[in-house]
């Protein structure tokens, strides 16, 4: 399959059936907190897509020597989130030197979307999948449109859930869990159930 | 024009929220009348059953919120009803009344009762039976072997494959789409006499009860990607034939596609239609069950304040219709 | 001597309000994922908690200490450095205690490590606040999240396997393993934390 195709195949899985946020349940926390602000949509999802690329690169790029450790579900978590730290310092420190207005009026996007669920677990997805460089970087792409669309989806789901009808006690964030509930199950008509 | 305080249905002045209502409640008892004719009162008693289900939920989620339910206020019949005809006529009484029970305590009280719903409740409370019980959502009673069954209890009969689950393992029906037509095929109860759910259709539209613009892109999406995409080897046009006759397609079409969760502008509309239509031609490809639509139908009503906005910011309002 | 009967008072509030009142997960839709995602059997839910506890207690007692003398934009790379390292005992603990368990969770376990409650509690409360109130939040907080893990993973346990700690023989359904079923249990849960919520506010206001 050519190479381009590859990439968008994984990106549209990404999306619908391997959709880490609706099927996987990750990232909501912040998806969440991105919705109450839906100008800042854009910026959020392009962060989470650049950190997402980062964080595929690593887990690829590390790949090799954590398969030579033993003990995987204990040091490898502690190996890739640490990494995790280290990429966000690192593009913390450059916008510091390079644009300090950036991170003085977006640091919190910055942080947040650096320690993102859906972010940290694309190494673990790409363990799971065997995705090769290629698919794994299209499902990064695939994960940052798909944050973004659920930042979009959830923004109008506040709305709804907070109308003058709604019971109290369900207005506002328990309304959205609701919501979030049975989006999630359309996505598992796809999957017939747990995917990750 | 900001409508913040009306909640949907947005109806025409000479269409009342009641006759709306009423117009589907005939239509779908329509289509109880041919599976009654071939397995006996069992489908009656199963939508008996489900209205019920629904009412008591709705009388129960009124008291608890100290208020009453509005004798105008019919939807809980329409729930019902939709949901029974999404079932198949051997499946346990326990089945749709949990499905009902979902929809109305899930999908439909948390966000505050009729015209606040963001998704379909029968959608939900079906989408909700199918990941918790598959086995019996998809066990139909082969229609060769035609039988009343027993009202009560288990119903111990022959099953057989239905034309969607063909389509799914990449095979051709054994039945013509002629046939298909009457719904003599192994299939959820209400949703195969095609004929029958066409003259419904046209008696919502006439009625203005549903949006003609909605189920027809709907349709024509969906045709568009069974020829464009046929799952079996035959010619764009029997892909289409098939596509559109088996499961519930057609039904979804017409029944799910509410004036609540649906958009108040035409071309809101078809859109809204055409991505239904190729969601749900998604489902059945990479889908993990033979019957997808419900699945479709929740996406898309997740979708459609997303598509309010669009077409509102392309028409120049300020983002939408709604505050 | 009555200012530290105060502070104790206060820090059995600050318990309080993170396990039950102002529950993370509940009020404040964080921890989300290892809830919806893993939270779906006992075991599962206690190695989880486990892990939770001995990941945030130091992390947030080190970011009180220390916190403030880090430049704000750089905290968020603390937390997730010290996370890692903690997560390396937590996981051993919890290995020790439930063989296999770690393996089961997979990715779920691994991403306790940057858990969003922790990096919330350790990034914002902590460092602004006295070690008390960073140990009784911390403290509340994994007795909230705990609470809140056990209650859901019971309920759908049960619904899929008939029974609890593996000891069910045939479930009432399917699919309540799937991510949608945590997301549905976990927002009556809140509904039924903000109705006590309004229920105390009411009775407050008729007090006063």
């Amino acid at each position: 399959m050519p190479a381009f195709s590859q990439l968008i195949l994984t990106a549209l899985l990404a999306v619908t059936a391997e959709n880490l946020l609706f099927a996987g349940g990750a990232g909501f926390s912040r998806a969440l907190r991105a919705a109450r602000k839906p100008s800042t949509a854009g910026l959020y999802a392009l962060l989470v897509t650049l950190f997402s690329l980062v964080s595929a690169l690593t887990g690829l790029a590390l790949e090799p020597y954590l398969s030579l450790l033993g003990e995987e579900w204990i040091l490898r978590p502690a190996v890739l989130t640490a990494a995790a730290g280290l990429e966000y310092l690192l593009a913390a420190g450059l916008l510091r030197v390079f644009a300090p207005s950036f991170l003085r009026d977006h640091g919190r996007i910055l942080e947040q979307a650096a320690a993102n669920t859906v972010v940290l677990a694309i190494p673990y997805v790409q363990q799971m999948f065997g995705f090769h460089a290629l698919q794994a970087l299209g499902y990064a792409l695939g994960t940052g449109a798909a944050f973004w669309l659920a930042v979009l989806i959830l923004s109008h789901a506040m709305k709804i859930c907070t109308n003058p009808d709604a019971p109290r006690a369900f207005s506002g964030l328990p309304g959205v869990l609701v919501y979030v509930g049975i989006l999630s199950m359309a996505f598992a008509g796809f999957t017939g159930g747990k995917v990750f | 024009m900001k409508l913040s305080n009306a909640s949907p249905p947005f109806l025409h002045t000479d269409v009342t929220v009641m006759s709306m209502l009423g117009d589907r409640i005939f239509a779908l008892c329509a289509l109880l009348v041919i599976p009654t004719v071939r397995y006996g009162p069992r489908p009656l008693v199963m939508a008996g059953l489900s209205v019920l289900i629904c009412l008591v939920c709705e009388l129960l989620t009124g008291l608890m919120r100290k208020e009453g339910v509005p004798v105008t206020e019919w939807s809980f019949a329409v729930t019902g009803l939709v949901i029974t005809m999404l079932m198949p006529v051997n499946a346990p009484l326990w089945l749709p009344c949990a499905a009902c029970l979902f929809a109305e305590l899930a999908a439909k009280a948390p966000f505050g009762g009729f015209g606040r719903t963001p998704f379909n409740p029968a959608a939900a409370g079906v989408a909700f039976a199918t990941l918790c019980w598959p086995k019996q959502m998809f066990s139909y009673v082969d229609p060769a072997e035609p039988q009343w069954l027993p009202v009560w209890g288990e119903c111990s009969v022959h099953t057989a494959q239905s034309a969607a689950a063909y389509l799914k393992s990449g095979l051709k029906p054994d039945i013509l789409p002629f046939d298909m037509l009457w719904g003599d095929m192994a299939g959820p109860l209400g949703t195969g006499a095609a004929l029958v759910i066409g003259a419904c259709a046209l008696l919502l539209f006439v009625r203005r009860a549903a949006h003609a613009e909605t189920t027809l892109c709907f349709l024509a999406a969906a045709a568009a990607l069974a020829a464009l995409f046929p799952r079996i080897a035959c010619s764009p046009l029997t892909s289409v034939k098939y596509e559109l006759l088996s499961g519930s397609l057609f039904f979804c079409s017409v029944f799910l596609m509410d004036p609540v969760s649906s958009l108040h502008t035409a071309a809101g509309r078809c859109i809204y239609g055409a991505a239904a239509g190729g969601l749900l031609m998604a489902f059945r490809h990479f889908g993990a069950y033979e019957q997808g639509a419900v699945f479709a139908v929740l996406i898309a009503n997740a979708l459609s304040p997303l598509i309010s906005s669009a077409v509102g910011r392309a028409r120049g309002w300020e983002g939408s219709v709604y505050g | 001597m009555d200012d530290r009967r105060l502070y104790f008072r206060e820090a059995g509030t600050i318990f309080w309000n993170g396990m039950l009142f102002r529950n993370p997960v509940l009020a404040g839709a964080l921890g989300l994922y290892p809830v919806v995602a893993a939270g779906c059997g006992m075991r599962n839910a206690t190695a989880l908690s486990l892990l939770f506890l001995i990941i945030a207690l130091p992390t947030q007692l080190l970011l009180c200490l220390a916190g403030m003398l880090l430049p704000r934009w750089a905290r968020p790379a603390a937390v997730l450095l010290l996370s890692a390292v903690f997560y390396l005992p937590a996981a051993r603990a919890v290995e020790w205690l439930f063989p296999g368990s770690l393996a089961d969770l997979g990715m779920a376990a691994a991403l306790m490590a940057c858990n969003s409650i922790v990096y919330a509690r350790a990034s914002e409360y902590a460092p602004e606040h006295i070690l008390l109130a960073a140990a009784a939040d911390a403290a509340g907080c994994s007795v909230g999240f705990a609470g809140v893990i056990c209650l859901v993973s019971a309920l759908r346990e049960y619904w899929l396997t008939g029974g609890l700690w593996g000891t069910g023989v045939s479930g009432i359904g399917e699919g309540l393993d799937a991510p949608f079923a945590g997301f549905l249990l976990l927002g009556f849960l809140a509904a039924l934390m903000r109705q006590v919520n309004i229920q105390r506010e009411r009775r407050y206001a008729e007090v006063e």
